[in-house]
């Protein structure tokens, strides 16, 4: 009787053990890094409501486990370099944070989701955007500029930067400079008086890696060119949801290839003409020992340069720290005074989706079986429900998901957003490559600095601009490289 | 009674089983180690040699190329200025870190009071806890040119004129890369130059002091010659250190401005961890390793031509 008793008792306990291993084999984990919208020792508001959309979301999937890994801080190379250690280990996230353009490059690493987009969402509600069709619920400007050269998306945008020009108003103010600008010529007609008064005015950084000159680089390049770049649209990135767009890595190749972006157009020596004038004028001393914008936000909460070239995501920073008046605005347009290849007086806005919000699946996700769940939770993820309370408090950044509203102090970078988009894009992803990009920002560099001449520039710029249209035509066998 | 039990015991273990045991067990201690060098240093190692053949990107690309890494290496000016740069920078820091690590040496090993001798010594190593990551940070502001400590001095001493902005041009950001840390006597050097100077046979010392030798001609005759295996040390030790730098430029200057302050490991850094290019990198590593053995190979030459603790 005792032995029968404790035979059953086994079987009972080893059923009872199989039963929960193989709920314990049917869990999935899937690891998510989120990047600054899961810092749990710098933010905790992004811990309290990523833990929560998390929780929310396994109690739907209790077979599901997401593993948020936190922010690693230090700047962006040390994520970079941390995710290709990672992907070399096999261990790389399943959903993962990166720029578009770096993420189109290396897309190998990462999964194509057109197949996914076509599809339903179902944790939008019925009727509205993105319901029928996941990819509907984006911002269509924004779908066109992350998409891939080779036609794919391998990534989803929840948000967008702005950039804008940040003024120190009690400074200006108390040495008469008006900040009223009708044109760029005005603007650095303001630069050269603050400089007379010994007053450093415009704090922007030029490094080989990225820095703030390369929004300005694409300011200057695309006002130089501007009469060309609409010829140079391939029919095949087109699209009518962008009547202003930026030239895709092809289209600058061809451009290239063609010889009608070169050194030996005169609307080259307009693009230096207008980068040494701006860099002699307005930009702080020392530019180019300075690595990070954090730097360049100390200098302008010290008073020590009037403006400041910052974006949307430092305006927290600046609200909550700046100890003076401070108005963001914009540069002025520029006119046929500064560059006579421009059809009308323009400027141009530098935003971007290079922003907090832009996941992707890792293309080792379909080995390791997590490649569904990973799908389904970025789904979930950016369903506006959830995107509206990570809008809450990812202050810096303006959704781009239709139905969400952006924090207060994103507001103001409203009007900003409506301005022409540049044609050219930030060196680093102009070729499709950050290869590209640093020997471009060397040069230059080199050349504000005047520690080369105008002549030398040139023949180095030309050799760079031949070998990335070489590489990328070998990479990709387009079908005009041959001509 | 233990001991006469020890003593039983041991004699009862056959000799041949004793001398196996004693033969094999600083193997067995050695193990680990060796373990851990084997895969973290030379797996890595032979990998590299052969990485750097191929076009691995760090995952799945893994194609045979031959030469065409070094060749692309040898043809590309920015490796070339690494290099360069390399060789200005290990120079102006070994001969800088020598010199003032020996001369913050001599002065403690001057000091008679053994108390106070100690309070230096401490004094002076204390800041080597400090992470290298702060002491860049703290140089960052050293070197500023708005609100720079060397700028602001230049400025208080009526020097304005001088003032530069030392990390933004090429003509100084390389010399105010190498001269982090200045005057240097927080350092490893220093303390192996202390450490060298105070096992220097004091009979020798005495003897010199005796003769009516200078403090100037001992250090020239006796403690150079005495400490020349320090030296020498040290040397190699600030030489591989200038191959393997990259905090400073990830911290300060990105390698800029221009190439001016790009040395070998940052590229190195870069090709693979911004660019993706791994078989590349390695290709990088492996010509860093040619140059670190043939530098590491004439030091240890200097070291024992001719030296007097050598037969």
């Amino acid at each position: 009787m005792r032995l029968s008793i404790l035979a059953k008792g086994l079987t009972m306990g080893l059923l009872g053990l199989t039963a929960l291993t193989g709920a314990a084999y049917a869990q999935t984990t899937v690891k998510i890094y989120m990047g600054q919208l899961y810092a749990p020792d710098s933010d905790p508001r992004s811990k309290e409501t990523m833990d929560a959309i998390i929780a929310d979301y396994e109690k739907l999937h209790p077979d599901t486990k997401i593993e948020p890994v936190p922010w690693l801080g230090g700047d962006q190379s040390t994520y970079f370099a941390w995710l290709s250690t990672r992907y070399a280990a096999g261990d790389e996230p399943d959903i993962g944070w990166s720029h578009y353009y770096t993420r189109n490059a290396e897309a190998d690493r990462w999964t194509a989701l057109n197949e996914y987009l076509d599809g339903p969402n179902d944790y939008i509600p019925t009727g509205q955007p993105g319901h029928d069709k996941w990819n509907d619920e984006f911002f269509d400007n924004v779908k066109a500029q992350i998409r891939a050269p080779d036609g794919n998306w391998y990534q989803v945008n929840t948000n967008w930067v702005e950039t804008g020009l940040f003024i120190n108003n009690d400074l200006m103010k108390a040495n008469g400079i008006d900040t009223n600008w009708a044109s760029w010529t005005d603007f650095i007609k303001s630069c050269k008086d603050l400089k007379a008064k010994g007053i450093q005015p415009l704090g922007v950084f030029a490094t080989p890696g990225w820095s703030t000159d390369q929004w300005l680089d694409t300011l200057l390049i695309s006002a130089a060119f501007a009469d060309q770049i609409p010829s140079w649209h391939l029919p095949a990135y087109e699209n009518p949801f962008m009547k202003d767009r930026q030239l895709t890595p092809e289209e600058m190749a061809k451009a290239t290839h063609d010889g009608k972006f070169s050194t030996t157009d005169p609307r080259f020596d307009t693009f230096l003409d207008l980068t040494k004038e701006v860099t002699d004028n307005c930009l702080v001393e020392g530019f180019a020992g300075i690595t990070s914008l954090d730097q360049i936000m100390n200098l302008f909460f010290n008073d020590k340069v009037a403006m400041a070239w910052l974006g949307t995501w430092n305006a927290p920073t600046v609200r909550d720290t700046a100890k003076f008046s401070v108005t963001t605005t914009y540069f002025p347009p520029f006119t046929n005074e500064n560059s006579k290849y421009l059809t009308q007086p323009t400027i141009y806005r530098v935003g971007g989706p290079s922003s907090s919000g832009q996941f992707g699946i890792s293309s080792g996700a379909a080995d390791r079986g997590t490649l569904d769940a990973s799908v389904d939770f970025l789904k979930f993820l950016t369903a506006p429900a959830q995107a509206q309370r990570i809008a809450g408090y990812d202050e810096g950044n303006l959704p781009v998901i239709k139905g969400v509203e952006p924090a207060e102090v994103a507001k103001g970078f409203s009007a900003i957003s409506q301005l022409p988009e540049r044609g050219i894009t930030d060196a680093v992803s102009r070729y499709n490559g950050e290869q590209y990009g640093t020997p471009h920002n060397r040069l230059l560099q080199s050349f504000m600095l005047g520690e080369i001449s105008r002549d030398e520039m040139k023949t180095q710029y030309q050799a760079l601009l031949d070998k990335a249209v070489a590489d990328q035509c070998e990479a990709n066998s387009w079908d005009w490289c041959n001509q | 009674m233990t001991s006469v039990a020890i003593e039983q015991a041991s004699v009862s273990v056959p000799r041949s089983r004793l001398r196996l045991t004693s033969r094999w067990v600083p193997f067995l201690f050695l193990l680990p180690v060796a373990a851990e060098l084997i895969i973290f240093r030379y797996i890595p190692t032979f990998s590299a040699f052969y990485h750097s053949l191929t076009n691995w990107d760090g995952r799945k690309k893994d194609a045979f190329i031959g030469f065409k890494n070094f060749t692309d290496l040898f043809n590309d000016n920015v490796f070339r200025d690494a290099f360069v740069n390399m060789a200005k920078y290990t120079s102006l820091r070994t001969i800088a870190v020598l010199l003032f690590a020996f001369i913050a040496a001599e002065l403690i090993f001057s000091i008679r009071n053994e108390r106070v001798r100690m309070f230096w010594k401490i004094a002076f190593v204390i800041p080597l806890v400090v992470p290298r990551s702060v002491i860049y940070l703290m140089w960052a502001f050293i070197y500023d040119p708005q609100v720079g400590l060397i700028n602001e001095a230049l400025n208080l001493i009526g020097l304005g004129a001088w003032q530069q902005p030392w990390l933004g041009q090429s003509s100084t950001a390389l010399g105010a890369l190498a001269f982090i840390g200045f005057p240097f006597v927080s350092s490893l050097a220093f303390l192996i130059f202390v450490a060298s100077l105070e096992g220097l046979p004091r009979d020798i010392i005495e003897t010199a002091q005796l003769e009516g030798c200078s403090i100037w001609k001992r250090i020239w005759n006796v403690d150079l010659p005495m400490l020349r295996g320090g030296i020498v040390f040290v040397a190699v030790l600030l030489i591989l250190e200038g191959l393997q730098t990259t905090e400073p430029q990830l911290i300060l200057t990105r390698g800029g401005p221009g190439t001016s302050t790009e040395l070998p490991a940052y590229y190195l850094y870069r090709t693979a961890f911004d660019y993706g290019k791994f078989g590349q990198a390695c290709a990088v590593g492996v010509v860093m390793l040619g140059v670190g053995l043939i530098f590491t190979a004439i030091s240890m030459w200097l070291r024992y031509r001719s030296a007097y603790d050598v037969d």
